[in-house]
């Protein structure tokens, strides 16, 4: 059991405030991903829990308990660091081995552990190899195995894939999901990668300038922003700010977007909303289109999707289709812009 | 002239250099070591073996043994001292660091000589240490400090300080911190992570320090015949005074080759054992 409560989190290094009202329930189990850009605050936040740091203000509690109180080595806590920190001067056994040796655990019991961990994280027979020796995947899931070895009540990983090639990173990202799943450790995973944090969290917490912007379910953060900010940091979403006439229709720059249903139906005057690219639909332009007319200026393959960009006045939209077939319009072809408004967000001013 | 002879030719150079600064005399030292001692005159020419015999006398086992004691244990206090503060002074705010490394060099920038003469006076009975512990009365009957071992020691301490404190500072700057956190996030109380994780990375550093010094204090000079007794004098003093004070440059020379020998051998068992942990 090992539920985790911050209130009123603040950081302060001198005058530089690096984490503002931070307020956060953690449940016994649950996988948390803390997301967010350069000095945002998620690696303070995380040493915080880890005892690396102390908060300004503020409750840490774990079970009820103050764990403020508590020094990091007392806190039981098992830490993946961005640059792993294996020690060098220890083979891959001993280092897995480490905390129970300081636990006072006997070396048979810490070497039986250390070798069924190798096991788990897929390092079987790698016990003697001194670290220097493994690839940057291997070193991986020593640090792991390391982390684990401890029995932590808290899992913390501190970008740990973030110097790994895209296929070993994912590979590592599921492994990881797969291998909390099975020890059911609750676990906060810092990353800056939108794409790693929707692949493996129970629960998404996006951070800005030290305050939690928006906490949720991938499925909730990624179709539902409650912010520009969460909007724009997952994934190119649309977002812009039409006028709402007294008649229910949406307008644009003069361009009607339709009559939205639902609770935008009762806005009026200008609101801020947002659509992703793949609810976005491009037509040919004609000269009796009443709608957007964007005039597209990139057009890119990522893989499984075509993304195509368009300016329309100053404006940027964004299109994405399945690569299934050619793109419909090159750069410097006109396209009419069209989305259903139910697929559409408002964004709270 | 062929492109390829050209790294071949850049390459002669510093063996030009080698030969001329190191190469030439010591082939000459070790060719003057089996010539005879001429008690008028500087040496004769001749092959023997007594300049090296002698080394073989409880005189010479006595000095040897001497030097490498004061040697030893200078240097091991040297990296003991230096390691410590510089793991401090790395994690001082960078103006603080860069006074301590400005004086550092400013401290390695002085001669033995006037080290040696600032120590001396120090430690004299009537204007140094001894005269202010007498005067604050901590010390009833005050005498100077030196000559004496501990007075070397300090004076090999004040010689090898900032040299070791310079040579740790680098790669104790660098260091990844994370590897002490993972220690402590790992169960290490704070007071135990130096001796579990710090001072075992740096194991090699450390025995290059302490090597590298004990080498150094082997062959120093000044320190010893300033602050130290006679009998507390090491090979160095003692080849000096048989080939300057009693013109026995053939003896000098001898003694000179087995200190060179015995020298490589230490440095040759360190780079053996180094290679034999590399294979383990």
């Amino acid at each position: 059991m090992a539920t985790l409560s911050l209130r009123n989190i603040e950081k302060k290094f001198g005058t530089f405030q690096a984490l503002a009202d931070v307020n956060l329930e953690i449940a016994d189990g649950e996988f948390i991903c803390l997301l967010g850009g350069s000095g945002c605050g998620k690696t303070t936040l995380l040493r915080i829990i880890a005892g690396l740091e102390a908060e300004t203000s503020g409750a840490l509690q774990l079970d009820g308990a103050d764990l403020s109180a508590i020094g990091c080595h007392k806190r039981n806590v098992g830490m993946v660091f961005q640059s792993l920190a294996l020690f060098p001067h220890l083979n891959v056994g001993e280092n897995i081995a480490y905390g129970l040796e300081i636990r006072g655990v006997a070396k048979a019991q810490r070497t039986a552990k250390a070798t069924g961990l190798l096991d788990v994280v897929g390092l079987a027979g790698m016990f003697d190899r001194p670290v220097a020796a493994l690839s940057g995947g291997q070193r991986q899931r020593v640090a792991i195995a390391r982390a684990l070895a401890i029995e932590p009540v808290l899992f913390l990983m501190d970008e740990p894939f973030s110097a790994l090639d895209a296929g070993l990173r994912e590979h590592l990202q599921i492994e990881v999901k797969k291998l909390q799943r099975k020890l059911g450790v609750t676990t906060i995973f810092v990353t800056h990668d939108q794409n790693e944090a929707m692949s493996i969290a129970d629960r998404i917490v996006i951070l800005n300038e030290g305050r939690i912007e928006q906490a949720g379910t991938p499925t909730e953060v990624y179709a539902r922003p409650q912010t520009r900010f969460v909007a724009d940091f997952m994934g190119t979403n649309n977002i812009f700010s039409p006028v709402f006439s007294p008649q229910g229709e949406a307008i644009l720059d003069g361009a009607a977007l339709g009559v939205p249903q639902g609770d935008m139906a009762k806005l009026e005057g200008k609101h801020c909303i947002a659509v992703r690219p793949e609810y976005l639909k491009l037509g040919p332009a004609t000269k009796t289109s009443k709608g957007l007319i964007g005039t597209v200026n990139f057009v890119r393959l990522l893989g499984a999707s075509v993304e195509t960009e368009l300016a329309v006045g100053d404006r940027t939209f964004v299109h994405t289709m399945i690569s299934d077939r050619p793109p419909a319009f090159q750069v410097g072809e006109q396209a009419e812009i069209s989305f259903d408004l139910d697929h559409a967000w408002v964004i709270p001013s | 002239m062929s492109r390829l002879k050209v790294p071949h030719l850049i390459g002669v150079f510093p063996l030009a250099m080698m030969s001329f600064f190191f190469l030439a005399p010591l082939g000459y030292m070790v060719v003057v070591s089996f010539y005879e001692r001429d008690p008028l005159g500087f040496y004769n020419v001749a092959f023997i073996w007594d300049n090296y015999a002698k080394f073989f006398s409880s005189f010479y086992y006595t000095i040897s043994l001497r030097s490498v004691w004061s040697a030893g244990l200078g240097a091991a206090l040297v990296v003991l001292l230096a390691f410590p503060a510089m793991y401090i002074i790395v994690d001082m705010s960078r103006r603080w660091q860069l006074f301590w490394v400005i004086l550092l060099l400013s401290l390695m920038c002085l001669s033995e000589v006037i080290l040696g003469f600032a120590w001396l006076i120090l430690l004299s009975e009537n204007s140094g240490i001894p005269k202010f512990l007498g005067w604050v009365g901590l010390w009833q009957d005050p005498r100077s400090l030196s000559p004496s071992f501990s007075a070397m020691m300090i004076g090999f301490v004040t010689l090898g300080f900032s040299l070791v404190a310079l040579m740790f500072y680098p790669q104790m700057a660098q260091r990844d911190r994370s590897i002490e956190e993972a220690a402590l996030t790992l169960g290490t109380p704070p007071g135990r992570v130096f001796s579990k994780v710090i001072l075992p990375n740096f194991r090699t550093s450390i025995i290059t320090s302490v090597v590298t010094m004990f080498v150094y204090f082997l062959g120093v000079f000044v320190m010893p015949t300033m602050l130290g007794r006679p009998k507390d004098w090491n090979m160095t003093v003692i080849i000096t005074d048989k080939a300057v004070g009693d013109a026995n440059m053939p003896l000098g020379a001898a003694l000179s080759v087995i200190m060179l020998i015995f020298t490589l051998m230490i440095i040759g068992g360190l780079i053996l054992a180094g290679r034999r942990e590399q294979k383990a």
